[in-house]
């Protein structure tokens, strides 16, 4: 009898443990297809096609009396004309204004900006100069080069033309013309042309929104946890509170967003698309969070310890700040960094309060205007160029990179701070 | 001798349940009173009381009055924080803090203000070590976690702790349940040691121990205060027919 229901119980624990498994591997291969898929769609853009010019720039034209260089001269010079004939060179043959339209659209419309970029930066003294730069091909180049654009289909259907095709072919023949690593996409902001867009400027925003949010979510929810859990009296009041904490976590993120739109714009008057609200918004999304893990990190900390320090006649405040709180740290940081992680992934409060502009400067400060990393993936998957969707995909792998440092840095400071009983 | 602690009709209760009635107890000046009695009997709860760490807990309510040298602890002028440092606690499972050994003899004098200087400090941490009888276990691991120490040098390390603080009382919760019978001679050794110049009140569930350390008992039962002399006198001929039964073990 009795070895009759062990076998049946082992059977269920063994039919049990491999639901268990199986349930793990699912999501495991889930995981891997959605990394790999994206991971596959991501990778070109790691790589760019430029082309090779040499140009010649007499900085004499561009300078001041003084010598230093003049910027109205800069920009008033003819850098795309200067690009332009260097192209020509390559190509005497074409001379009809329709042909020369097709040819300088194989260059990125951005080419003689990125040339006087380079100028700036290369300081040079006064004289005629030579130099050789690399600039960017067109995007529609550029996917035509990694076999991204299909070029079956017919002709007035295609991006890009047979005559251009043969352009970019002789280039890459003539060893002009070729992939190299993306530099821009790790060094600039977002831009129209997708081969001078990069993801800094958003990486940028979403670190100084961050920080507004930890600065701002971090010691209320500490002492909002520290309070309910050792000040308040119990009643109908904190019953209230904390029904609403609970309540104010599972509030969709774009109510916060609508919250930031007319309290912190329309009646405080703070700067649209500033890392500064999209922090403040981020910071009350995330609150709760924290507020939750904080106290369950208080309430796991044994009353021995916080009876101790009573018993030797330290306050209430003495009590929790000594004791509690530098034994609940690792849980209150781990939560907090859970919580970081949900507001660095979080697109639609900041579309509210207008950080999805289009803005082609680094943010500097925390007024300045800025997007954040999930806001920029979302424009640039909205966008018609092909060259965008491998950008996004790269985008959302470096977003997920993002996320996981974050956690191994929750990991290892948990690790750090907690102290053995 | 004089009286530390005069206790009159005190009341407690959590809520509507009431844990003690009516105790009016006299506690003598630098001896050893104990308090017995079956488990949920108040004692515990009449102890907490006297440092006022009863506040601690939501929704206790106390009636009567509880005078530390003639003056009501729970007056409106006494600030509980200055109270238990007058009165100290050592409670039933030794909770030294998670820190070093010496941090957590100097956290009551640095609180409290009590040294001037790091020498003053070094030799308070010193003193209380030495009267708790542990200096000659920890003084060349002063450094290192007090969690890391056995579970008698633990308890010690509380008795030190509260020491260290200067207090007139120590109150002592059942402070060796959690310990063998060596570890608790040492602590019954140091109770004797001390008692000269503290007066301590342990609350305890060894009869044993009540009557090896103590000069006066006090016996409770189900919220009441059935017998309270001294301890020869409980222990032989007790005038309460309840306290005969419970020190013979016919109940408890």
């Amino acid at each position: 009898m009795i070895r009759k229901s062990i076998q049946s119980r082992r059977a269920r624990e063994t039919r049990l443990k491999i639901y268990g498994i199986t349930s793990i591997c699912f999501a495991l291969i889930m995981l891997a297809t959605l990394l790999i898929s994206i991971g596959l769609n991501g990778y070109s853009a790691l790589q760019q096609a430029y082309f090779k010019v040499d140009i010649s720039v007499n900085m004499d034209k561009l300078v001041d009396d003084s010598g230093t260089i003049n910027k109205n001269k800069m920009n008033l010079f003819n850098w795309d004309g200067l690009v332009k004939s260097a192209l020509r060179e390559f190509f005497p043959e074409v001379k009809e204004r329709d042909e020369k339209k097709e040819l300088f659209a194989i260059i990125s419309a951005n080419a003689g900006y990125d040339l006087k970029e380079i100028v700036k930066k290369k300081a040079l003294g006064s004289g005629s100069h030579t130099m050789s730069v690399w600039l960017h091909l067109s995007d529609d180049a550029d996917q035509y080069l990694k076999g991204r654009l299909s070029i079956d289909i017919p002709e007035e259907d295609r991006r890009i033309n047979n005559k251009q095709i043969a352009w970019v072919n002789s280039l890459v023949e003539r060893d002009i013309a070729k992939l190299k690593f993306n530099k821009t996409f790790f060094t600039s902001a977002d831009s129209r042309e997708p081969e001078s867009a990069g993801i800094l400027g958003s990486v940028v925003g979403s670190a100084l929104t961050l920080f507004v949010t930890v600065m701002f979510a971090l010691p209320l929810a500490v002492m909002a946890s520290i309070y309910l859990e050792y000040f308040a009296k119990p009643g109908r009041i904190t019953d209230f509170i904390e029904v609403n904490i609970n309540n104010l976590a599972a509030v969709p993120s774009i109510v916060f967003g609508l919250l930031g739109l007319s309290v912190f714009l329309s009646t405080f008057g703070l700067p649209r698309s500033a890392p500064l609200v999209g922090g403040l918004v981020l910071g009350l999304m995330t609150l709760p969070t924290i507020i939750i893990a904080s106290r369950a990190s208080i309430r796991s900390i044994p009353p021995s310890i916080r009876e101790a320090a009573l018993g030797l006649g330290a306050s209430k405040m003495q009590a929790a700040m000594h004791h509690v709180l530098p034994l609940a740290a690792p849980g209150i940081l781990t939560g907090t960094i859970i919580g970081m992680a949900q507001a660095l992934g979080e697109t639609a409060p900041l579309l509210m309060i207008g950080m999805v502009a289009f803005i082609i400067d680094i943010p500097t400060t925390f007024t300045s205007s800025a997007t954040a990393m999930p806001v920029q993936i979302y424009m640039w998957s909205d966008s018609a160029e092909r060259a965008f969707y491998e950008r996004s995909s790269l985008a959302i792998l470096f977003l997920v990179a993002f996320l996981i440092s974050m956690n191994l840095l929750a990991v290892v400071l948990r690790k750090k701070f907690e102290k053995k009983w | 001798m004089a009286i530390k602690f005069r206790t009159k009709n005190v009341e407690v209760s959590y809520g509507d349940k009431k844990a003690i009635k009516d105790i009016s107890l006299n506690i003598k000046k630098n001896t050893i009173t104990a308090l017995i009695g079956p488990s949920g009997c108040g004692k515990s709860t009449f102890l907490r009381c006297l440092n006022r760490m009863n506040d601690v807990i939501e929704n206790c309510s106390i009636k009567g009055s509880v005078l530390l040298d003639e003056q009501d602890i729970y007056g409106p002028d006494i600030d509980p924080v200055e109270l238990r440092a007058r009165v100290g606690m050592v409670f039933q499972k030794a909770n030294p803090f998670p820190k070093s050994i010496f941090d957590n003899i100097a956290y009551g004098p640095r609180i409290h203000g009590l040294a001037s200087s790091d020498n003053e400090l070094k030799d308070i941490v010193h003193n209380s070590l030495e009267k708790a009888g542990l200096i000659d276990e920890v003084k060349d691991r002063l450094n290192d976690q007090a969690t890391g120490l056995s579970g008698g040098q633990q308890q010690r390390i509380c008795i030190a702790r509260a020491i260290a603080v200067s207090p007139e009382v120590i109150l002592m919760d059942e402070p060796c349940s959690a310990l063998d019978p060596i570890a608790t001679a040492k602590i019954e050794e140091l109770m004797n040691e001390i008692s000269e110049t503290y007066t301590i009140i342990i609350v305890t569930h060894s009869m044993q121990q009540a009557a090896r350390v103590s000069k006066k008992t006090a016996f409770f039962h189900l919220g009441d205060l059935i017998e309270y002399n001294d301890t020869d006198k409980i222990f032989t001929q007790p005038d309460n027919e309840k306290t005969q039964d419970y020190i013979t073990g016919r109940f408890g």
